[in-house]
């Protein structure tokens, strides 16, 4: 007995009823789509900058002309970086009038860190395995589809700013926590884009695994 | 060479079991996926396997809906033995397409979820690794299986044979 029953025919009817059947899986898939909004990645333009004000306080507002999508830019240099190794090194910076630096949506680890510095909850979006290996000090463990059903612990940070990580690079976990971050009603949003690695490499506070 | 439903022996007792399992189990990821669209689109949205950057956005938006309709279908389809041997080529060409992908997202550095089953990748787990190479050349065995020996007993397609003068 052959092992194999498919003939020229039969397989020729198979090609046939494969592609009916994507034919009408892709028919319904598109009316689906549009039905059903799903989000790619977070809108950027309704993203608020975040001002870092001489005394370390952390504010909010709406420049005339704001590119959420640029690294920060210091408005004045009168905030300076804080020292986490000596804290007699510290210099306390002086008072600006009415200026401070404007943190965009993309920051690096130094940026992160003032933020970190003035309380400012951290999400880590890596997967769990990830997070319990080692993690920003005092950092959330959340990834993307977490989000929602936590809305209830997140939404008492809001109206504020808020960071989040993942592996940097080119790992997208931390925009896609964003993204679900913003239909909460977050719109201070900063994604550290050199991710806990590059945050470790500056030997800024960590909490790792034994 | 005459095109045949059913077989005997061995072939005939496994090919049942290789439709309900193969079947049953794109019934389920389509369920999960199609439950979390979005899940899904972040998913597929990782794969960076185009030079490093993912789908163009209305492909990502499009594979997000359409591969789970497909995977449903032929899902049901091969559970119920009805045009068994056309679910079983869409799905062994999804399972390759899967394949490949997999083995180029392996080589891209930092980890990438599944999206497969959602939250239930089990036994292989979330992030994406040579297990789940392995489970889908199993399963793209088996619905292989049931392409070239025919749904075999307990199907549709073998009640349908039957009842033809």
């Amino acid at each position: 007995m052959s092992c194999c029953s498919v003939g020229c025919g039969g397989l020729w009817k198979a090609v046939v009823g494969g592609c009916a059947i994507a034919f009408v899986g892709i028919a319904i898939g598109s009316v689906h789509s549009w039905m059903t909004p799903v989000v790619l990645r977070p809108d950027v333009k309704k993203i608020e900058p975040t001002i870092l004000h001489g005394a370390g306080q952390v504010g909010t507002q709406t420049p005339s002309n704001p590119d959420p999508t640029k690294p920060a830019t210091p408005v004045d240099s009168g905030v300076k970086p804080v020292n986490t190794h000596d804290a007699s090194k510290v210099t306390p910076p002086p008072e600006p009038a009415s200026t401070g630096v404007a943190l965009g949506f993309e920051i690096k680890s130094e940026q992160a860190k003032l933020l970190f510095d003035m309380g400012v909850p951290f999400i880590d979006a890596r997967e769990s395995q990830f997070f319990a290996q080692g993690h920003v000090e005092r950092a959330m463990n959340m990834t993307a589809d977490q989000v929602i059903p936590n809305a209830a612990e997140l939404v008492r940070y809001r109206p504020g700013p808020i960071v989040v990580y993942c592996s940097g690079g080119d790992c997208d976990a931390s925009h896609h926590v964003a993204t679900r971050l913003q239909t909460l009603g977050f719109t201070q949003i900063h994604i550290m884009i050199d991710g806990y690695p590059g945050w470790k490499d500056k030997s800024f506070p960590v909490v790792e695994q034994k | 060479m005459q095109d045949q439903t059913q077989n005997s022996g061995l072939l005939a007792s496994i090919t049942p079991f290789a439709r309900v399992v193969v079947g049953g189990l794109f019934t389920f990821a389509a369920y999960v996926k199609l439950s979390e669209p979005q899940n899904f689109l972040e998913s597929v949205m990782a794969f960076k396997i185009f030079s490093g950057k993912p789908l163009p956005d209305h492909l990502a938006t499009l594979a997000t809906f359409a591969l789970p309709w497909i995977e449903l279908i032929c899902g049901v389809l091969m559970v119920l033995g009805l045009w068994a041997r056309s679910a079983a080529l869409v799905l062994a060409g999804l399972l390759v397409m899967f394949i490949v992908a997999l083995v180029l997202v392996l080589q891209l550095p930092g980890p990438i979820e599944c999206g497969c089953f959602g939250k239930f990748e089990v036994p292989c787990g979330a992030i994406v690794g040579p297990c789940h190479v392995v489970r889908n050349s199993v399963l793209l065995g088996l619905t292989a299986l049931v392409l070239f020996a025919g749904p075999g007993k307990w199907s549709v397609d073998a009640c349908r044979a039957c009842k033809k003068p």
